[in-house]
């Protein structure tokens, strides 16, 4: 019926692709074996409160990361994001006493759990110097009423600002120019602009000329990506199957339709290609964004699709898919520069799979 | 400031650690030192340790001195002991905070030792460990002793003690009396007496004169005051405790799901469904199981209820056997919520509806029905989460009546009686509701607050209350060695804590206690049930006492830890056996031989 809260670092990921690319680097050249710091696809999964390794050349499995210190409790690791400098990555756990865990890689060491003290925590994503990540409650409890989103200084996890911003905050991302966070309010059918990192409010706009009340959205943003340059927000309307496009001002500049219930959204480094995946009907769309269409959809063969990432050259997608109570939850690859894109491998991953993130290969 | 300094750590890290790059070749992002050591953190306190005296705060502080971060760090306190001696029961050192997020490399952070006393502490000397954890090591460990100097009073002549210890045994609890006369052979008002025992370790005495012995043979008592003193020697005997173990009568395996709680009620009993189980075939807590126990041996499975969730973690029986309502988590609507089951036909449950709201999108964990009325938890750590009162008299139409949130932390279960709801409230501690007893002119649809009771560093997981003794059973399903923690509401405005069951190496799940027998049977998460005698006043350590009687790891088939190093959620006693859900191998009958 609904997407739940996700993850994804798409923004902080795409200015670590920005310096790769710019370097003549290749994700795709993931090696074949694991290797200390190879690069690598972290998974959130919800149910068993884990947090899974996969190598993104092959899918295997290179490691299971407990979050949880509470075993029968079912604590649901959610948003996952990899610092700028791949050196960490950061997880969220939305229930029990919500908080965000820090992890050292390669060792995938935990050196950190901040607790949050809000309602929930759905995504987090971090600021381009990897200061500060941003993350949203997502308390579906009280869905008129406005929920938190947090300001976390990384370094020792401290939070240092939070605003009751609208109805559902699900997703929270800083344009990468001009430092503002732009926050999904997918139950109250708008978007806000916070400063950074103090979080006060700049300004807001509604998704649409008609919004749904709050607490009833009939819109239901749930996430975003900015475009690199900062001037594009795009918003997944999760209820209307589309991704709507604002300027930085929140001026409508257009839509495309996607397939059913889009989810999380990813943008590729160059900011050409939009990867929405599609919660309601097991697909993906991309999406050109300099025409504002639907190039192609792939249909992942997994029941569905909540978190995306892309890799460091843009050119394979990464996609949780939930699966159902009787189904497993599967990670699917996605090659995004053969014609058409096509499915390049799947592989279970335990229930409920959430948030996911592509972490670059890391040298000495 | 903290940033900068950040950024500076990471680049001595990164010198000698990993930077982002995605080529072929090794060539370092910066110059490589020699090979050394793998980079580690090292916590130290300051001071090393500390010396209180009669003071009961002082600020410490723990660093980072190595190179590399650690987090999070747990400050855990130990049990107050005194000099030699057992756990102080009611006493507890408070650390604030409680856990530092991540201490980075040549970081400090102060840290705030407050000690909390029961009244009455006799004079002496006492002691408490405080340990800096990460994960499950000990990082950094301090001791704090400490003083209790009896406040000063006339001058004491003589001291005498009285009391009728004819027959004691090990576990009771006497109350002995003191007599305290002044040089003239007068009596002394409200005289400031400590009292010890010798050896230290063979029990307990609280600054009243209550006295529970741990040793069997002689123990020497003593009186001090103001320099005056008695010592009596009493004779313990060994306490007598039902003799026997447990017969395993059968399993109903479960192999596919893991299982979660479970009730019985007649001949019928219903075990939830818990996660998503990697193994072949595997499946996810979406079921509830349905089981005929009026067979002789293996429960036998009759019926199931597949409902939208991937936890069933809690099932419910009305007292009249007509009603069950289950729990669901991550339902793949993500409404979750509950379903109330029409159980006319036991054996074949029919769905009345399923009952979600906003409220309970969240998840519901546990529920307890108690009349007209279920009592929901809803996952959740803000007021829209908590209790969640649901007026269940049409089950085809439940209403949301009342809610409650302790106000910080989350509650994880509920567990209603005489009118009290007993809220295990994690960090927040056990949280005592009104909802019709008439102590705080509460109901159902208007809970009130009667008391709450916060035990520093445990984490209230689950409770059973024992009206009749005046105790609650608490249980910590995280911190090792498990600790059951036993908590005196004969005035349930006033909760005391007054005794504990510890076990190394396993954590506290579910309780159940037979009250016609005084029996408490404990689930203990990696070592299957125990039962204890739990007869009289309770007091002090009771696995010190001669009170355990015996333990089941199931003994059949592999038993505890078939994949996972938990198992035992929860006992029940139905019908003259226990009955063990086990997250691994599913619902067992066990018959107590004691």
């Amino acid at each position: 019926m609904e997407a739940g809260p996700t993850v994804l670092i798409r923004r902080a990921a795409a200015l670590t692709v920005g310096v790769l690319t710019a370097a003549g680097c290749s994700g795709e050249q993931a090696s074949q074996r694991e290797e200390p710091g190879a690069a690598a696809v972290y998974v959130a999964v919800a149910v068993s409160d884990e947090v899974l390794r996969f190598d993104p050349a092959t899918g295997n499995l290179l490691a299971r990361i407990a979050l949880d210190p509470r075993p029968s409790e079912s604590d649901e690791p959610h948003g996952l994001a990899i610092a700028p400098d791949g050196r960490h990555w950061y997880a969220t756990l939305a229930h029990g006493e919500p908080t965000l865990s820090k992890f050292e890689r390669p060792a995938d060491r935990r050196i950190g759990r901040g607790r949050l003290s809000s309602a929930g925590a759905a995504r987090v994503e971090i600021d381009p110097t990897g200061e500060y990540g941003f993350v949203a409650d997502y308390d579906r409890a009280r869905p008129g009423e406005d929920g938190e989103v947090l300001t976390v200084r990384l370094y020792d996890l401290e939070v240092v600002a939070r605003r009751r911003a609208c109805p559902g905050p699900h997703h929270a991302v800083q344009n990468p120019v001009s430092g503002l966070v732009a926050v999904a309010c997918s139950l109250g059918d708008e978007i806000v602009l916070l400063s950074s990192p103090d979080l006060e409010e700049v300004s807001r706009f509604p998704v649409d000329v008609e919004p749904g009340e709050p607490g009833s959205p009939a819109y239901k943003p749930l996430n975003l990506a900015w475009s690199p340059d900062g001037s594009r927000l795009y918003v997944a309307l999760h209820l209307a199957d589309r991704v709507r496009v604002f300027d930085s001002e929140g001026t409508h500049v257009g839509d495309v339709l996607t397939g059913r219930r889009p989810a999380q959204i990813a943008l590729s480094p160059d900011g050409l290609t939009l990867v929405v995946a599609n919660r309601g009907d097991g697909t993906v769309s991309l999406i050109d964004t300099e025409l504002l269409q639907e190039r192609s959809r792939v249909a992942l063969g997994a029941a569905h699709p909540h978190g995306i990432a892309l890799d460091g050259s843009g050119t394979r997608a990464f996609v949780t898919c939930e699966g159902t109570p009787t189904t497993p939850g599967r990670l699917v690859a996605v090659k995004l520069d053969s014609d058409p894109a096509a499915v390049a491998w799947s592989v279970e991953t335990g229930s409920v799979p959430l948030g996911v993130a592509w972490a670059p290969r890391l040298r000495r | 400031m903290r940033a900068r300094r950040s950024i500076g750590a990471v680049c001595v890290l990164v010198a000698s650690g990993w930077v982002a790059a995605c080529g072929g070749d090794s060539s370092p992002a910066a110059p490589a030192g020699p090979a050394g050591p793998e980079p580690a953190p090292v916590l130290t306190f300051d001071p090393a340790s500390v010396t209180l005296g009669e003071a009961r705060a002082q600020t410490i502080r723990i660093s980072n001195s190595g190179n590399a971060a650690a987090g999070p760090v747990l400050l855990v306190a130990g049990a107050v002991r005194s000099n030699g001696g057992g756990p102080i029961p009611g006493a507890g050192l408070s650390v604030s905070p409680a856990e530092v997020a991540t201490l980075n490399p040549g970081d400090t952070r102060d840290l705030s030792l407050t000690l909390a006393l029961p009244d009455g502490l006799s004079g002496g000397e006492y002691d408490v460990s405080l340990e800096a954890k990460v994960g499950s090591e000990t990082l950094a460990s301090l001791g704090v002793v400490f003083s209790v100097v009896p406040p000063g009073g006339p001058q004491v002549g003589a001291v005498t003690i009285s009391g009728d210890a004819s027959g004691a045994v090990q576990g009771d609890v006497i109350q002995f009396a003191v007599d305290v006369r002044d040089p003239d052979g007068d009596p002394v008002s409200n005289p400031a007496v400590s009292w010890r025992v010798i050896p230290p370790g063979a029990g307990f005495v609280t600054g009243d004169g209550r006295f529970v012995a741990y040793e069997t043979g002689s123990v020497q008592l003593v009186a001090e005051a103001q320099g005056a003193a008695d010592t009596i020697e009493v004779a313990f005997a060994a306490r007598q405790v039902p003799t026997g173990g447990f017969q395993v009568i059968g399993n109903g395996a479960v192999g596919r799901r893991f299982s979660s709680d479970h009730w019985e009620h007649g001949t019928t009993a219903y075990t939830g469904t818990w996660g998503c189980r990697n193994v072949a075939g595997g499946a996810c807590g979406d079921a509830l199981l349905v089981w005929d126990i009026s067979v002789a041996d293996d429960p036998l499975l009759v019926d199931s209820v597949i409902v939208d969730a991937r936890v069933v973690n809690d099932i419910k029986v009305s007292a009249d056997g007509r009603l069950g309502i289950l729990t669901h988590e991550h339902s793949d609507d993500m409404q979750n919520g509950i379903t109330l089951l029409d159980l006319a036909d036991p054996r074949r449950p029919q769905v009345i509806g399923r009952f979600a709201a906003p409220d309970l999108s969240p998840g519901v964990h546990n529920v307890w029905i108690e009349g007209d009325y279920a009592y929901l938890v809803v996952d959740g750590t803000a007021a829209s989460s908590g209790l969640r009162v649901l007026d269940i008299s049409d089950p085809s139409a439940p209403q949301i009546v009342a809610s409650f949130y302790g106000g910080s932390s989350f509650l994880h279960d509920v567990y209603v009686r005489d009118g009290l709801a007993f809220l295990s409230h994690w960090d927040a501690g056990l949280i005592i509701l009104d909802v019709g007893n008439g102590i705080q002119g509460g109901s159902p649809t208007s809970p009130r607050e009667v008391s709450r009771i916060r035990i520093p560093g445990y984490l209230v997981h689950n409770a059973w209350y024992w009206p009749d003794a005046g105790y609650v059973f608490l249980g910590d399903e995280i911190n090792l060695p498990g600790r059951v923690r036993i908590v005196d509401v004969r005035d349930p405005s006033n909760p005391v804590e007054v005794a504990t069951i510890a076990r190394p190496g396993a954590a506290p799940h579910n309780f159940w206690v037979d009250e016609d027998r005084g029996i408490g049977y404990f689930a203990w998460y990696e070592a299957g049930v125990q039962a204890f005698d739990l007869t009289g006043e309770l007091l002090g350590s009771l696995e010190r006492q001669g009170r355990f009687i015996a333990e089941s790891g199931y003994e059949v088939g592999g038993g505890c830890v078939a994949d996972q190093q938990q198992c035992a959620w929860a006992p029940q006693l139905h019908a003259g056996n226990i009955y063990v859900s086990d997250m691994n191998t599913g619902l067992w009958k066990l018959a107590p031989q004691f």
